[in-house]
């Protein structure tokens, strides 16, 4: 009787620990909310003027999940890309997520299969940044983690709502330079990697093939060179110059 | 579209998968590699638009917004509200006058 109570107890304070630290995750998130929600009503805003529904720009948003893909997406479809190119683009844009889900790995690995499979969906680049700290601290459990993925799923679905029944409200958006919007956010994520003078120098690399690219590829094919041309040049600039440092 | 968007959501989902499943890690080439994607995707997303916004590389009302909100970018750690508005304000200061 008294082992049983024991270890009702013990249960019942595990549950409520789990639960504190899964409120704890999502609430980290907190200070990510207003630029993700700007984010999320432009991107909602430029798909409806692509020609989107509704259901379709929320659905996206819902169960892709990912900014920078969404928007390479829109991109592509505003620009008369196929089914296979958007996919493509989707693809070369979340291509970073690998390493992102390889820095997670090792902190995940003991939960069950279908945990990590539930974890893997919503996984964003904010819901990794707020993990990292604690990652770094090792003092990251993984209902932390979870919380902190699914924190990021309101603002970035609320907002592409609000964007849907904002956007029918605006005539003839082309005309405001809604066109632009797209290249400018690609260049306000752009200008704060760059770092040091290789990251400037991968970035011309890949506005040049990217240019050259549109003019004489088709689709996304691009993106493709640009982005594999990009990465071979900064990685191989990066190995010369470590050599060099070392001999 | 919704077939695009089901297989959108489908290579997402196995690129954010991948490595929490599988027990494979990429050699360090790779990994050194794909830390240069963003830079270099992202500088591919923006430049035909602002250069080339008409089917032709243009210097026109286009690039000076770029002009304005890669400064705006870099002095504010890419305040995305500051960067957006300043560009398409310069855009369609630049046309109203022109």
């Amino acid at each position: 009787m008294d082992g049983q109570t024991l270890g009702a107890t013990v249960v019942g304070e595990t549950d409520v620990r789990l639960r504190r630290e899964w409120w704890a995750g999502a609430i980290a998130t907190l200070p990510f909310w207003p630029g993700t929600a700007l984010f999320g009503l432009v991107y909602a805003v430029t798909a409806r003027a692509a020609g989107l529904s509704g259901p379709e720009i929320v659905g996206m948003s819902l169960l892709v999940h990912a900014g920078a893909a969404q928007f390479t997406a829109v991109n592509l479809i505003a620009g008369g890309a196929g089914s296979l190119s958007v996919i493509v683009g989707t693809a070369i844009t979340n291509a970073r997520s690998l390493l992102i889900g390889a820095s997670v790995a090792p902190h995940v690995a003991a939960r069950p299969l279908w945990w990590r499979l539930l974890y893997a969906f919503h996984l964003t680049d904010e819901s990794f940044a707020v993990a990292t700290a604690r990652l770094l601290r090792g003092d990251a459990t993984p209902s932390y983690v979870l919380g902190a993925n699914l924190g990021m799923a309101p603002p970035w679905v609320g907002s592409a709502i609000v964007g849907v029944i904002v956007g029918a409200t605006i005539p003839s958006p082309a005309r405001w330079g809604v066109d632009l919007v797209i290249p400018l956010t690609f260049l306000g994520l752009l200008v704060p990697l760059l770092k040091n003078y290789r990251a400037v120098g991968v970035a011309l690399c890949g506005g040049i093939f990217a240019l050259l690219g549109v003019s004489f590829l088709p689709g996304t094919w691009y993106l493709i060179v640009a982005g594999i041309g990009g990465s071979i040049i900064g990685a191989t600039w990066q190995t010369w110059e470590e050599r060099r440092a070392c001999g | 579209m919704w077939l695009t968007i089901l297989g959108m959501s489908a290579v997402s989902y196995a690129l954010r998968a991948t490595m929490l499943v599988t027990r494979w890690r990429f050699p360090p080439w790779l990994a050194r590699g794909l830390a240069y994607v963003p830079i270099t995707l992202f500088a591919a997303l923006a430049v035909p638009g602002l250069l080339r916004p008409h089917g032709q590389i243009t210097v026109g009302p286009e690039l000076a917004a770029g002009f304005v909100a890669a400064l705006v970018a870099w002095r504010t750690a890419g305040r995305m509200p500051l960067v957006i508005g300043t560009g398409v304000g310069t855009f369609l200061l630049i046309r109203l006058l022109g």
